[in-house]
């Protein structure tokens, strides 16, 4: 109770201070005289840039280093159509903004499949064409010179505090839409997406389809920001396609803090200011420029938004460094699993579900999986043991997609799906955990559930509606949590879970998209004896129509949970059959029992 | 017939200033991670070096030890005091290096001032040379010749010795290594220093052919940059055909195409890119 | 330990920041890269002989303090200053207060800070710039403002004449096809080529510095052949200099920035050097590119300027004693424009004071009402002792003014430049009818033709 008192009074702050620096936005400037107004209205128009950089940078981690050529491009369509061809602005700007939208649909087709520094250079690159472009196709750019005289759209705009309102209100509208967007379930993806990427394909979504998506938005929104500015200077010459622009738009957002929309706001207040009042105060203010962004990484990691004090941070969702180990919350669950514990028995009739015929992976001449055949039914519960390196994981990484196999076919509920995406996999009814917990750490209990549950739902790319108003979502959630006894933890960062509850959590993840094929690789690994219990009680409770394939080192654990049980050794099958016949198994002994227990 | 053959040699020279340029950032971003924007700033510096010890010395076998000296102890400096805590941490290096490249590149116009400085070819190196009836200046020859020398030296240290050996053991698997007692932090002032004298040696190198200007701490990184991916990150053998590729692109196309000159650099990375992702030797 | 440091890097750094700051008047190897507002000359305040208090006559100076021109904005400054000095702090009588900013070479931030003179620091009238871009990117603020520009280096480009820029005057720096037509015609006349390849960057300067050469050396009967163009910040010229046809007479070529001495190099390099001779504009022969040649690559380069130290000149040697004496260095055509622009100041403020009867009192807010009549006003003044020639000034408030064509020798182990010939009172039409003229498109990269 306390704490839902003391949130709420947090956000109530929060309002203040954004309600108090909007009434200073709005009341402030008709007394400044027009030179900072002109900053101020950079500040506003970079704002614009940076906020829509963040939505790649800090919130699905692609950290592009091309946003200046969405930008660029629409200030250049307007600059152009308006010069050029005495278009009015009526027309001026939707053609402007389609036009980084169209661009950034390019882009987005060339970059979007890369990560890290590649994506990185893959944007810098394609911002470095277009700004070759604006200097050699000199008829229509302007070249070198650029463009100048470009009219504002009426009269009234002429006068600089009437444009600082309209672009005041453009940034308003712009933050909401994102704030929006960031807290909608295609907003959660996102994050889900920076967080893991590979959980995200195993929970079912379509990562590359929703990168670009987010990458065409941040355009648009550049677009927005490039129109602005184009007014604002009515000048435009090729430094705005320039890597100068690109990287200066991700100072701001560094700086101010990434993954946050007030972050860049901030940071684009404080870079676009340095840079026009620190030259006008010190000689050599490059120097203090250069020992500032020094110091800001060293003493405000998070950027400046990272030293508010930490309850205002949590308002605005910064993330938090990891808290110290949280000993009260390492208990484990007493209560028992609700249902009682079934071993269902393989029914003459259960519909095959799992299929695999022949399949082989090699890896630089190295035969990790070779010539695997082996089938699951509904019902089916069958433990895969084999020493280290014997190809289970391997396998997993074969039927869940991640590996492509060298030969053999794989069926999925009857279909071939050999050559499907993981994602489309696990929408057909495929489930999966890693042997190395994979969530997302830096969302919440709660947030990693629902991208569970989303994953499999048309709603994970609605982008008006927050989260909490997806009830249906939301009461799934509430469900799988409270059987698993973990709904009391449902604000609590994931980093911040016991590595039992991770365990936990995970099944419960993978759960979340309903699947009927459930692969589970060493859930009991590294848990202690009592959450190794708690788990295989969470198991033993699915529904018995599943078919589950477990990689298991524990045997008690195998055994207890086993109906069927396969062998692999050196990456093929070695034996196949039920618990009380592998035991009897002379060859598996030697080569696995006695290997293990040697 | 002749033009083209002077083209193309033209093209290789210039790449083999390339790589020298891009060698130490790829092996600062391949082998450790780091995102060092200010290697172009390191560049800068030891270019503005080269020329007050050619102009008082006259020796460029000077030029070329102070310059590696001077880059290889910043870049040790700019390790310890900064980078070290910043691993795995790519925007945070992207903000302290560039912080570094700013006071560098102001440091530059303090103490020598903002015009450019370029270095006289040192006596040998200045004339020309005939090669099989194509007259061509020896300098650039040079160039490509320290290049090869650059590259088969870095390539053995890498491929050859124990050190090499532990160095890439890292690169695989950190834990790993330090699980069987290499000294990983050791090994990475080792490979940062590296960088450093790289940069250094393109500076010496560098100065009489490109000289020290302001601007020259971002043109070099982004050239450096461009040759390191296109390349694939971290390899050596990588960096060397993508940046005779790009230098032969670039001359090629300029003389092709002149009105295009920025369209024949990029255009053709691009494709590139879009073809191999991860770059010419690139792993996936 | 970590936090210590990144107090000590911090401290060094402001620690190193200050000593420049410290010492940027004097140091000649120092380029102070702020923007600074300086009150030039004695601080108390300047009285009139009833011992009434003058107002302060406020001048705004944009300049690209920071980038790869910033050693040539600091000449730009000192010269200015220097002017202002030699008067006792005053201009036309009056006490000033010259407010320089930094453009940091960025055409965006050229009009921040001039809309920041102009709006926020109420400066009366203003000057500069130092580049081309920056120009054109500053003059819409300008004509907005009504306020008067006494055009520095900047103001360079042939646009003007045709631009409506009333308050825009350009006596202290001619056109850019100005200085090349009459190489162009001595080309041909004098120095009998009749086949010429030329080599510009893409941008405005080049256009028209290499447009004007190729119209007058083609009026006066010869061809060229071939126009290159590179783009600004080429890092390896070989393939332009391949590119040039070896048939022709001679080559034209104009550059700028840290691109001069790449070209020079390769063009030697290549053997180039040695079969075709090469003309230019000022660029290639100032003191500052000078500066940076090595080796022998540039003796024998043939270029016209409007300035060279060495000319046998009471006003010049005075000028560049004066700027040795403050700097230690060679002023150039960028610190003499500035030099020149400060005088025009003062003699326009006092023209406009006497033909107006204005009182000292009132003269700085006249001249911030009456832009267009104080830019005029330099037509009507004498700049006959300006240092590198006299000067006076068209009806477009234009530069009428000698030239000077000069060949790079070598003087024991320096470059220096020698006299060739001198070109007297050149207008921006040369010796074109000035309506033919300016029936012609703008020189660009595809006028004249090939």
């Amino acid at each position: 109770m306390a704490r839902k008192f003391f949130r709420s009074g947090l956000s109530a702050r929060k309002a203040l201070v954004v309600g108090g620096l909007m009434v200073a936005a709005v009341a402030v400037p008709p007394f400044l005289s027009p030179f900072p107004l002109s900053i101020l209205m950079l500040i506003v128009i970079f704002a614009v840039l940076a906020m829509s950089l963040d939505l790649l940078m800090g919130y699905t981690g692609m950290e592009s280093l091309g946003q200046a050529a969405f930008f660029g491009m629409a200030a250049y369509t307007i600059a152009i159509v308006t010069t050029r061809y005495g278009v009015g602005w009526q027309l001026a700007i939707p053609a402007a903004l389609l036009a980084a939208i169209i661009l950034a649909a390019i882009g987005a087709a060339l970059a979007v499949r890369m990560t890290g520094l590649f994506f990185l250079v893959m944007t810098l690159v394609f911002s470095q064409v277009m700004w070759g472009l604006a200097h050699r196709w000199g008829s229509m750019t302007g070249g070198y010179l650029g463009l100048h005289g470009i009219p504002r759209p009426t009269e009234a705009l002429e006068s600089p505090l009437t444009f600082y309102y309209v672009g005041l209100g453009v940034l308003l509208i712009s933050g909401l839409l994102m704030y929006r967007l960031v807290r909608s379930p295609f907003g959660l993806t996102l994050r889900g997406i920076k967080d893991s990427e590979l959980r995200m394909r195993t929970s079912g979504f379509n990562v590359w389809l929703h990168k670009y998506i987010v990458f065409v938005i941040a355009g648009a929104f550049a677009g927005v920001s490039g129109v602005l500015y184009t007014y604002s200077t009515q000048f435009i010459s090729p430094t705005v396609l320039g890597v100068e622009t690109s990287f200066e738009a991700m100072l701001m957002v560094i700086i101010g803090g990434a993954g946050t929309l007030t972050g860049p706001l901030i940071g684009a207040f404080v870079v676009t200011g340095l840079r026009n009042y620190l030259s006008v105060f010190f000689d050599n203010w490059v120097i203090i420029l250069g020992v500032l962004y020094i110091i800001t990484v060293f003493f405000a990691p998070q950027g400046i938004l990272g030293l508010l004090p930490r309850r205002w941070r949590a308002a605005t969702g910064v993330g938090q460094e990891p808290s110290a180990f949280d000993e009260a919350r390492i208990r484990v669950e007493s209560e028992p699993a609700p249902a009682e514990p079934t071993k269902p028995d393989i029914d003459g009739s259960a519909v095959e579900t799992l299929r695999l015929e022949g399949v082989g992976k090699t890896f630089d001449n190295v035969r990790a999986v070779h010539d695997v055949t082996l089938s699951a039914h509904s019902g089916t519960r069958k433990v895969i043991l084999g020493p280290n390196g014997a190809g289970k994981t391997t396998l997993f990484n074969l039927i869940t997609g991640v590996y492509k196999p060298s030969s053999g076919n794989i069926f999925l509920f009857g279909e071939n799906v050999t050559g499907t995406a993981s994602h489309a996999r696990t929408r057909m009814g495929l489930g999966r955990t890693f042997q190395i917990t994979n969530l997302f750490p830096t969302l919440t209990v709660m947030n990693n559930v629902r991208l569970g549950v989303l994953g499999v739902r048309r709603k994970k790319f609605a982008m008006h509606v927050p989260l909490t108003w997806l009830d249906d979502v939301n009461e799934r959630c509430r469900d799988l949590l409270e059987m698993a006894g973990m709904w009391d933890e449902r604000d609590t960062e994931v980093a911040n879970l016991s590595y039992g509850h991770q365990r936990q959590l995970e099944l419960i993840v993978t759960l979340a998209s309903d699947p009927q094929v459930l692969l589970l690789d060493e859930p009991a690994a590294g848990l202690s004896q009592a959450e190794s219990r708690s788990m295989v009680a969470l198991i033993k409770a699915l529904d018995p129509g599943l078919t589950v394939l477990i990689i298991e080192h524990d045997m008690d654990v195998a055994f207890e949970i086993a109906n069927e049980v396969t062998v692999m050794h050196q990456g093929e099958v070695l034996a196949e059959g039920s618990v009380e016949e592998i035991r009897a198994n002379e060859l598996v002994r030697e080569v696995y029992f006695g290997e293990a227990y040697a | 017939m002749e033009e083209w053959v002077t083209q193309v040699l033209s093209g290789l020279t210039y790449g083999g200033l390339l790589f020298i340029l891009a060698s130490g950032f790829t092996l600062g971003l391949g082998i450790m991670k780091i995102v060092n924007i200010a290697h172009g700033a390191l560049y800068l510096l030891t270019a503005y070096i080269a020329w007050t010890v050619f102009q008082s010395t006259n020796s460029f076998l000077l030029v070329i030890v102070v310059c590696a000296a001077v880059g290889g102890l910043l870049a040790l400096a700019l390790y310890a005091g900064l980078l070290q805590r910043l691993h795995q941490r790519p925007l945070a290096q992207i903000l302290v290096t560039m912080g570094v490249t700013l006071i560098i590149a102001e440091l530059g116009v303090i103490w020598w001032g903002g015009y450019p400085r370029t270095v006289e070819r040192p006596g040998g190196l200045a004339g020309t040379a005939q090669l099989g009836g194509v007259t061509f200046p020896t300098y650039r020859l040079f160039m490509l010749g320290a290049a090869i020398v650059i590259g088969a030296v870095l390539w053995i240290l890498l491929e050859r010795t124990r050190v090499g050996a532990l160095v890439r053991a890292s690169v695989d698997d950190e834990e790993m290594a330090r699980g069987m007692g290499v000294n990983v932090g050791r090994l990475y002032f080792l490979v940062f220093g590296t960088t450093g004298i790289l940069a250094g040696l393109a500076g010496a190198i560098g100065a009489p052919f490109l000289g020290a200007f302001q601007g020259a701490q971002f043109d070099v990184l982004l050239l450096a940059l461009l040759v390191s991916v296109i390349g694939g990150l971290g390899s050596i053998p990588g960096a060397f055909i993508a940046a005779l590729l790009i230098g032969i692109l670039d001359t090629v196309g300029k003389s092709l195409f002149p009105e295009l000159a920025h369209f024949t650099l990029f255009a053709p990375l691009l494709i590139i890119l879009a073809v191999r992702p991860t770059g010419l030797f690139g792993k996936a | 330990m970590a936090t210590k440091r990144v107090w000590l890097a911090l401290l060094l750094a402001i620690g190193l920041a200050a000593c420049t700051a410290d010492d940027s008047g004097g140091s000649s190897t120092t380029a102070g890269s702020a923007a600074s507002s300086t009150t030039v000359g004695s601080t108390t305040a300047t009285t009139t002989s009833g011992g009434e208090e003058l107002p302060t006559l406020k001048i705004g100076i944009p300049l690209p303090f920071t980038g790869v021109v910033a050693q040539s904005a600091e000449e730009m400054r000192q010269t200015f200053e220097m002017y202002v000095e030699q008067q006792g702090g005053t201009l036309g009588g009056l006490p000033v207060e010259v407010i320089f900013e930094d453009t940091e070479t960025d055409a965006e931030l050229v009009v921040t800070k001039t809309r920041k003179l102009i709006d926020e620091d109420q400066v009366h009238l203003l000057s500069g710039p130092m580049l081309a871009f920056e120009g054109l990117a500053m003059i819409d603020s300008v004509n907005a403002a009504g306020i008067a520009l006494v055009g520095q280096t900047g103001v360079a480009a042939d646009d003007y004449t045709r631009l409506d820029a009333p308050t825009l005057t350009a006596a202290a720096k001619h056109t850019a096809s100005q200085e090349t037509m009459p190489l162009g015609t001595y080309a041909y006349d004098t120095l009998g080529y009749r086949t010429i390849a030329t080599l510009g960057q893409d941008y405005a300067w080049g256009y028209q510095t290499v447009g004007g050469f190729q119209f007058a050396f083609e009026a006066a009967g010869g061809d060229v052949v071939q126009k290159l163009w590179a783009p600004i910040g080429t890092t390896d010229y070989s393939s332009f200099v391949n590119e040039i046809n070896r048939d022709v007479d001679a080559v034209y070529v104009t550059l700028i920035g840290a691109d001069i001495p790449r070209f020079v190099q390769a063009y030697s390099d290549f053997g180039l050097k040695a079969e075709i001779p090469m003309l230019t504009s000022e660029d290639l022969v100032a003191q500052d590119a000078i500066n940076f040649y090595t080796g022998d690559a540039a003796i024998g380069l043939v270029g016209i300027t409007p300035f060279t130290a060495n000319l046998d000149r009471a006003e010049m040697q005075a000028f560049v004693e004066a700027y040795q004496e403050r700097t230690g260095n060679i002023p150039t055509f960028w610190g003499e424009s500035a030099y020149v622009a400060a005088m025009v100041i003062d003699r326009s403020l006092q023209y406009v004071a006497e033909q107006n009867g204005i009182e000292l009192a009132d003269l700085p807010q006249w001249v911030r009402d009456n832009g267009e009549a104080f830019a005029s006003a330099s037509r009507e003044i004498d700049l006959s002792d300006a240092p590198s020639s006299a000067i006076t000034v068209d009806e477009f408030n234009r530069q009428v003014r000698d030239f000077y064509i000069v060949e790079l020798v070598n003087d024991g182990d320096t470059i220096t430049d020698s006299l060739v010939e001198t070109v007297p009172a050149v207008t921006q039409f040369w010796t074109f009818d000035q309506d033919e003229f300016l029936a012609n498109p703008l020189f660009s990269r595809d006028f004249p033709p090939e």
